[in-house]
Formats: C-alpha cells, sequence, structure tokens
C-alpha cells in the first residue's frame, strides 16, 4: 500500500527558505556597513557637484544623483552577490545543505529561496539607502530626482540578476574563501572589460594602422557582449541609462533579459547542483 | 516500510552498492550493520532521495523514492551522524525553521512537544552550537521527528555519545518503534544495535552479506560480533571496528 | 608584440566591416540646418536614412563620389573633391500616402545679414538668389573701399602729425599749427556675408518619411540615387535660459530643459537670457549632422536645442519671481554693460546700460537680473500670461564643508548596530517561546 506523503506547495519551501536567508542577512551587521560603504561612494561623487557650486557660485546640473546613485546600486548589488555566494558555500562548508534536502527541499526551491530571500533584504535596503540619500540632498541642498523611487525599484530587476550570478559561481565551489575569489575574478573581468573599452577611446588614434584602432574594436566587440551579458552592465542599462533620463524602452528591455537571464541562471545553478549533490565539502 | 530491490551505486570504477536487495517492515528496528566504506551511508542517501542509484529500486511506505522527490521526503525523518546546525539559531529557532519547512501548523506546539519528547524543552532559548554532541543529536532526532514521518534513518545515532547520551538515544529509538515508526539505523556499534535492534542486516563492500533477526543471528554465532566477524571474515580488531 | 599586433588585426577583421577599396556611387549632399547653424552632410548608402529637419528649408544635391571606409573614425567617407561631379537631374519626392512631387534645382544663397555666427542664417534661392549674392559683393566692396580710404586718410593724418612732432622738436621760429584732429568716423564694417549661388533642390518638408530619387533629363531614374528620407519634427517647445553669474559674466551657465533647477550660492546677482528652446529625439538629431554615427539611442530620449532666435531688445517678455505661489517680482529685460574699474573686487562692475545721448555704444548683453539680495523659489517668463515651459526651480544653497556631507553615508551603520544592540539585549524574541503546558511531556 502506498502511503500518501504529505504536500508541501513549493513556493511555501521558497517561502521558508527565503525568510531563513533574510533574517541571518538581517541580523548581522555586514548589509547595513555595505548600503554606508555605498553611501560614501555615491556622496564622494555628489562632491563633484558640491564643490563646482561652491567655486562657480551657480550650477545647472542634469541630473546631480545620476551617477552617485549608480555607483552606489554597484556596489550594493557586487555586496549581495558575494552573500549569495558565501550564503551557499557555508551551507555546503558546514553540512547544513545536506539537512535542508532531508526535508522537502530540492534544487530549484533551495536556489530559489536563497535568491529571494537576498533580494528581499536588498528591497529592504533600499529605503535605508533612499533615506540616507534624502539626508544628503538635504544638507548639500541638491534636491534628489524624481525618478529615485522608480530607479530603486527597478534596480531589483539586476539585483536578481546579480545574485544569481553569484548564487551560480559558489554552486561549484567547496569553500566559502573559493567562492569569493571566484566572484570577485569574474566581477572584475565584467566591470573591468567595459572600463577597458571607456579608457581605450580616450586614447588619440594617429593613423589608420595604429593597433590602437584593432584594439579598440576588439573591445567594442567585448563591451557591446558585456552589455548583454554581465549582470552589473544590466544594473546601468536599466537604471542610469533607462529610467533616471526616461528611456523607458530601453529600460524595459533591458529588464526583459535580466529578468530571462536571472532565471536562467537560477536554473542552471539548480542544475549543477544537482549534479555536484549536496553532500557536506570533504564527504 | 521500506522495499529496496537491486540497488547499484557506482562511483568512477568503484561500486559503492552492489545489487542491494531488503525490506524492513513497519514497526521494526533494522541494523544496517558494516565497516566504514561499506556502503552504509551510500544507501542512508539513496533512501533519502538525494542520491540517484545507478540501477534498482528504492520504496518507501510502497512510494518509489526519485530525486527531487519532495512529497517522498516527507515520509522520512534523518538524522546524520553530526548535527549541522546553523550557528545563529537556539534549539527553538532551528525546531520552528524546519517546522515551517515541513509546513506544519501550530509549528511552536509541535516544536515543544518534539523537544519533550527528547528531553530538551528546557533548552528552547540555548544557541544550538553551544550544546553538548549528546544533546545535538537529540536536537537532530527532534528535527527528524517533526513532521511525524513513519519512517526514521538513523545514521550512526550514538557515535560519539557517552553512556548517558548513549542511554537516552536508545529509549528514544525503542519508544519511537513502539509508536508504530520504522526505524533504520545504520551504524557499527554492535553491542549497541544488538540491544535495540529486531533484524540486522550486514554490508560488507557493497554487498549484503547477511540478513537475519537478532535473535536468530545470536542463536547461529552467540554474538553479534562473531557474526559480524564470521559474515564479513574481517581481520581487524572489533575493538579498532568500534573506534571507526 | 608583433604576436599580439597580428592577433588583434585578425580579430578586429571579425569585429568591423571589411575594409573596402573606394566604391563609386551617387552620394547625397544636403545642405540641413539645426535651426542654428547650416552643415553639408555626406550620405553614402551606406549612411542610411537621410535626416532633416521639418520646416526647415534644406538644399539636396547629389554627387558621383568615391566612397571608402575609414576605420579611425568608423565611418564612410566621401570624396568629394573635383572627382566627384554633381550628378544633374529632377529630385522626386514622395510622400507616405505615395503623393509624389518633383523639385528641379534652382539657385541658392546661404545669406548671413548679421554675419557668420551671429543670428540665424536665411536660405535666398531662385533668381533672388543672384540678386543677394551680387548686393553682397556691391556692399562688400563698396565697405572695403570705404575702409581703404579711411585708413589711408588715418594714415595720412598720422604722418602730418609725426611731421609736425619732428618739426616742433626743432623748436623753428615760424611754427604752423599742429594738424586738425581727424573728426570722420570709421565706416561701420560690413559683416554680412552671402555664399556663392550654387544649384540644388530647394524644399522644405513636414514631419514624415519620405522616399526620393533622381530623374535624369530623360526622366529616367539615375541608378542607386534611390533613398529613404526622414523628416522629423520637435516633440515640444518652451524657454531656456542663458544665467550669467555677475561674477563670473563670462562663464555662464545654461538651463535648456524645464526639468532642470538652477542652484546659486547667492553671492552675485544673476542675469537671466530667455531663449526659445525646442525638444527633440535624441537618436534624430544626433544623426542631422552624424549620420553615419555608431550610437543607438533610446527613442524616449530627448535633447533639448536652442532656436536660435535672440530676444534682445525686443523682448516683451517679463520675469516673474515666486516666493512658493506667490510672486513676488516682475522684471523686465534691460540692456548692461561691462565696465572696468580697477580697485573693484572683480576688476569689473555690471550696470545697466544708460548711454549719454548722441553715443554710438551698445549694450554688452541684454538680460533680466536678479538682485543678489532677492532669492526667488522660482522664476517663469510671462507676457501676459506664462509661457509654457519657462518655469525654473530656483535654489539657494549653502553647502557645509565637504567631510559633513558624508555623515549621512553613517546612517545605516547606525540603524545596523541600533538593531543589533536590540537584540543582544532583548534576546532571540522574534519566535515564539514554548507553549505555557504540553500533554505528553517525556
Amino acid at each position: 500500500m502506498t502511503a500518501r506523503a504529505p504536500h508541501v506547495p513549493a513556493l511555501a519551501t521558497v517561502a521558508t527558505i527565503a525568510r531563513r536567508e533574510a533574517r541571518a542577512a538581517l541580523s548581522g551587521l555586514g548589509v547595513y556597513v555595505a548600503t554606508s560603504i555605498a553611501m560614501v561612494a555615491a556622496t564622494w561623487l555628489l562632491l563633484i557637484d558640491v564643490r563646482a557650486l561652491r567655486v562657480e557660485g551657480l550650477l545647472v546640473p542634469a541630473d546631480p544623483y545620476r551617477a552617485p546613485l549608480d555607483v552606489a546600486l554597484l556596489v550594493l548589488a557586487f555586496f549581495f552577490a558575494v552573500s549569495a555566494a558565501v550564503s551557499t558555500a557555508r551551507d555546503r562548508e558546514t553540512g547544513t545543505l545536506e539537512v535542508l534536502f532531508f526535508g522537502p527541499v530540492d534544487e530549484i526551491t533551495y536556489c530559489l529561496g536563497k535568491v529571494c530571500g537576498l533580494l528581499a533584504v536588498y528591497a529592504l535596503m533600499m529605503p535605508v539607502l533612499a533615506l540616507s540619500l534624502a539626508a544628503l540632498s538635504l544638507m548639500s541642498g541638491l534636491a534628489l530626482p524624481g525618478s529615485l523611487g522608480a530607479s530603486l525599484v527597478f534596480s531589483l530587476i539586476p539585483a536578481a540578476m546579480v545574485l544569481s550570478l553569484g548564487l551560480v559561481l559558489s554552486i561549484g565551489t567547496r569553500r566559502v574563501r573559493s567562492a569569493v575569489l571566484i566572484l570577485g575574478g569574474v566581477a572584475l573581468i565584467l566591470v573591468g572589460g567595459s572600463a577597458a573599452y571607456s579608457i581605450v577611446l580616450l586614447v588619440p588614434i594617429e593613423n589608420p594602422s595604429s593597433p590602437v584602432v584593432a584594439l579598440r574594436d576588439v573591445l567594442a566587440t567585448v563591451n557591446g557582449v558585456l552589455r548583454w551579458v554581465s549582470p552589473f552592465a544590466y544594473l546601468q542599462r536599466i537604471v542610469a541609462e533607462g529610467v533616471a533620463i526616461g528611456a523607458w524602452r530601453s529600460a524595459a528591455i533591458a529588464a526583459g533579459f535580466a529578468l530571462a537571464a536571472s532565471g536562467a541562471m537560477i536554473v542552471l545553478a539548480a542544475q549543477w547542483l544537482r549534479w555536484r549533490g549536496v553532500q557536506k565539502a570533504g564527504e | 516500510m521500506i522495499e529496496i530491490e537491486g540497488l547499484t551505486k557506482r562511483f568512477g570504477a568503484r561500486v559503492a552498492v552492489n545489487s542491494l536487495s531488503l525490506s524492513v517492515r513497519q514497526g521494526e528496528i533494522y541494523g544496517f550493520l558494516g565497516a566504514n566504506g561499506a556502503g552504509k551511508t551510500t544507501t542512508i542517501r539513496m533512501l533519502l532521495g538525494i542520491l540517484a542509484p545507478d540501477a534498482g529500486e528504492v520504496r518507501v511506505c510502497g512510494r518509489p523514492v526519485r530525486r527531487g522527490d519532495r512529497d517522498g521526503r516527507m515520509l522520512v525523518g534523518a538524522v546524520g551522524e553530526t548535527q549541522h546546525l546553523y550557528s545563529d539559531m537556539t534549539c527553538g529557532d532551528y525546531l520552528m525553521f524546519f517546522a515551517a519547512l515541513y509546513g506544519l501548523h501550530d509549528r511552536a506546539g509541535r516544536v515543544a512537544e518534539v523537544l519533550a519528547d527528547v528531553g530538551l524543552l528546557d533548552r528552547w532559548s540555548d544557541r544550538a552550537q553551544d550544546l553538548s554532541k549528546g544533546l545535538q543529536q537529540k536536537l537532530g532526532l527532534a528535527r527528524a521527528l517533526l513532521h511525524d514521518p513513519p519512517v526514521l534513518l538513523l545514521d550512526e545515532p550514538v557515535s560519539g555519545l557517552d553512556p548517558h547520551g548513549v542511554r537516552e538515544v536508545r529509549e528514544i529509538i525503542v519508544r519511537e518503534r513502539d509508536r508504530g515508526r520504522l526505524v533504520f539505523i545504520s551504524s557499527h556499534i554492535l553491542a549497541e544495535i544488538a540491544l535495540v535492534a529486531d533484524r540486522v542486516g550486514i554490508m560488507q563492500k557493497g554487498h549484503l552479506v547477511y540478513s537475519d533477526t537478532v535473535a536468530g543471528a545470536i542463536e547461529k554465532f552467540e554474538t553479534l560480533e562473531k557474526a559480524f566477524v564470521a559474515v564479513t571474515r574481517y581481520e581487524g580488531s572489533l575493538l579498532d571496528l568500534a573506534a571507526e | 608584440m608583433r604576436a599580439l599586433r597580428i592577433i588583434l588585426g585578425l580579430a578586429a577583421l571579425l569585429a568591423a566591416p571589411v575594409a573596402a577599396a573606394q566604391e563609386r556611387q551617387v552620394v547625397y549632399w544636403p545642405l540641413v540646418t539645426d535651426g542654428i547653424e547650416y552643415r553639408r552632410v555626406a550620405y553614402p548608402a551606406e549612411a542610411g536614412d537621410i535626416t532633416v529637419m521639418a520646416g526647415t528649408t534644406v538644399m539636396i544635391e547629389a554627387r558621383a563620389a568615391n566612397v571608402s571606409w575609414w576605420p579611425i573614425t568608423r565611418e564612410y567617407l566621401t570624396d568629394v573633391s573635383r572627382s566627384a561631379p554633381m550628378i544633374e537631374g529632377t529630385l522626386e519626392i514622395v510622400d507616405a500616402q505615395g503623393a509624389v512631387r518633383e523639385i528641379e534645382p534652382t539657385s541658392y544663397v546661404v545669406w548671413h545679414p548679421d554675419g557668420v555666427g551671429t543670428g540665424p542664417a536665411e536660405i535666398v534661392h531662385g533668381p533672388r538668389a543672384a540678386e543677394v549674392h551680387a548686393e553682397y559683393v556691391r556692399f562688400g566692396r563698396a565697405a572695403a573701399e570705404a575702409a581703404r580710404l579711411h585708413q589711408r586718410i588715418v594714415a595720412e593724418h598720422h604722418a602730418a602729425v609725426e611731421a609736425w612732432l619732428k618739426l616742433a622738436a626743432q623748436k623753428p621760429a615760424n611754427l604752423p599749427p599742429p594738424p586738425p584732429e581727424l573728426t570722420i568716423a570709421e565706416p561701420e564694417p560690413y559683416h554680412a556675408f552671402a555664399t556663392e549661388p550654387e544649384p540644388a533642390a530647394v524644399l522644405s518638408l513636414a514631419p514624415g518619411s519620405y522616399t526620393i530619387r533622381l530623374r535624369d533629363a530623360g526622366g529616367k531614374v539615375v541608378a542607386g540615387s534611390e533613398r529613404r528620407l526622414v523628416s522629423f519634427a520637435p516633440r515640444a517647445s518652451a524657454i531656456g535660459y542663458v544665467v550669467r553669474p555677475g561674477d563670473r559674466w563670462t562663464q555662464p551657465a545654461i538651463s535648456f530643459s524645464p526639468k532642470e533647477t538652477i542652484y546659486t550660492t547667492g553671492r552675485s546677482a544673476l542675469y537671466l537670457q530667455p531663449v526659445p528652446v525646442a525638444e527633440y529625439g535624441a537618436q534624430e538629431f544626433t544623426r542631422l549632422f552624424q549620420p553615419q554615427t555608431i550610437e543607438k539611442l533610446d527613442p524616449f530620449l530627448s535633447i533639448w536645442v536652442p532656436q536660435g532666435i535672440d530676444l534682445g531688445a525686443e523682448a516683451t517678455s517679463e520675469l516673474t519671481l515666486w516666493d512658493g505661489s506667490d510672486p513676488v517680482a516682475a522684471l523686465p529685460t534691460r540692456g548692461f554693460r561691462v565696465v572696468q574699474r580697477p580697485g573693484v573686487a572683480r576688476g569689473y562692475v555690471i550696470e545697466e546700460f544708460a548711454p549719454a545721448p548722441g553715443a554710438m555704444l551698445k549694450p554688452d548683453f541684454f538680460a533680466m537680473e536678479i538682485p543678489q539680495e532677492v532669492a526667488p523659489t522660482s522664476i517663469s517668463l510671462t507676457r501676459d500670461a506664462e509661457l509654457a515651459g519657462s518655469a525654473r526651480q530656483l535654489r539657494r544653497v549653502a553647502p557645509p564643508a565637504d567631510h559633513l556631507l558624508f555623515l549621512p553615508a553613517l546612517l545605516p551603520i547606525v540603524l545596523g548596530m541600533v538593531l543589533h544592540l536590540r537584540r543582544r539585549i532583548t534576546g532571540p524574541a522574534r519566535l515564539p517561546g514554548p507553549p505555557a503546558t504540553r500533554a505528553g511531556s517525556a
């Protein structure tokens, strides 16, 4: 006779893992420190306009918070990618991953729970960031843009993509340190590739046979690929180049791709976890 | 009940479990014995569905065990040799988390019930990682009992425990058997298995080399230890076996 | 290094279009305007749709020219030297509804009545083009002649003065009186300019997409001459401002978009010069003068562009200053002069222009002055009613020292520490404790 197994909806399992993840993140100081660091970066960039105003006595900035917000969100996104990587690697390192799978948890609910939990924390940090920016606006006198709310909300989409990347990269590692190093390396390549292109564009070209022309064209292709592949690029495309300046079509297209990519990465992470197994590292 | 037919698992060229077949009835304690590397833990992982076999089938309470079958895992409560606990959780937090995972209603009530069952009710607010090994083992048992599963899988449940801890865990195991649960214990502590188990199976190099009731094994070989040595032709000292 | 160059070169071949040899093709070479200046833009076939601004006069001509790929700027360059003769023919233009217009080439000049770079240019075409050019030549020559004559008189007078001074140095007995002072005025310079008359199809188009092609004298379509033409209109119009601070009047700030806020520290008066502006799609506007731009801009993006109309002293509008929703002042346009004054902090003062009767002076600029002591929260331009798009927020700010601005960055960490300490003090209270009584406890 086949016993009837009680059914736990998958969403409930995802929600439980997500809640656990969120509580663990919020109970530590890391997420608050990261938000403060993000604000320091934003303030440092805003100082460019503040100093210009002091010197010139007059300033008409298009959007003084565009670059500061872009950098702040980038810092936060990177922190959360590291959090996703560390959390998953730690689960495997401590053996708690296997214990979870004694219960009604499978690879996809585990991965979704991880991403949703950290995304919820990211969302909770948005009002904190907004409050800090409001205080900065009050002190500096430079008004916040009307698109700030929309920018923060829409940043959840590329944040989900960045989190998923952290998750994927950590599935293959055994240790927390390896996960952090791999994520750091990948982030360096993704962000550095775009930065290299921007730098090469500043180099003057004397003649058509200059090697700089070839380098520039190669980096242009690399940059073009990175704009579609790198989660950090999507943060810029959706927020700074999209919502902040009203380029809604570009933002919508990028958001659609980011959501699809997040889903694909979560599925990839789940499949990889299935292939690797959930045993504790070293067993 | 547990039904295993022709279960096989390979890791590269090494065959960890080779055509294992056995069945265990409900309300029975089954001792699954063998030295390290005999295939016990691999078998338990396949029973749980977190490792896919290369051949054969496992059924728990008549339901085939499949990887990714979340509902099927609700039929089993598993306790590993070491309790892997979250460093930021109290005993209450830990069980409440798993109670939520199992989709239980009245979680606090159920958690209190299982904690009382294992004698840890007064440790609700203590950090789980600060407990002694024996108490952690009991906490693991509490977790496995939360969702009232018909089957309990215990991997080395008394390994590393002091005599008091061993006795307490033994009492819990027997009580759960008496409540109608199937208790599948993987162990190499033969004396303990002899005290609690109804039937035993002995694994060696992936094969089930012996299966009988405990009473039957003792009748044939005088003690379970002698039975183990005889069927496995174990060449090491029994003390070494106990220490592994 | 050599190996790297080889690898990069191979990679570049994959990344960029194959470097083509010169290809002879029909290249359109329209003279288009952005509302301020006219520029000739080459449109080889690879440049895509011809882009023009709706309602402006555009001169379209086509040439048979050599086109080649230029890797440095990643564009197809057209050789428009003598080896690129103009293709004669009638320009046929078909709109989206299929209506066909034929435009014969006519003579035109670009006429700058106030000089190149000052004020908008006019297009004069048809028979009058030659007249305008002839008039420009005539007046130009006359002005040059007058200037030469004046220079000669001045030189002669100067020589006479020199001679008298030499004589006076000798202290002769009968020193004649010195040459009288010159009273003739310097002739006004002639700034106007007109280009040489040239033939082209002159047209002005409503917004929309068109197909153009050339038909030769026999009515046959010139091979390779069919192109798409896009005429774009402004999305909106508004009033922008050129804002000159009193202490840096040569370094104005620009506010064209109505969404912008003008920030000031209030340390000097502000002089505002209103400028009519229009909003255009950023991609279309960029393509106007750079059809081969590699930038792909979002269609929602727009750019605000001045319309090149100088309000000057004829402005009849007033700048209304607001404090919240209350108007506090209405400022007219006035002329101002920048007067160099030694001993003053900036070395100059800006004064309202009030010339003595008969003086030939002109103001340095016209503007509406917001005095330093006045601190409105917003401004707008009114002429009977508020002009659409003329409102601007005006914020007087006094930012604190740089290090103080980092204080808000501490808010998140303070929040985290408060929550962390609270948890340590109250304990893990977020989950319920054990129920009071339990049945069946061990």
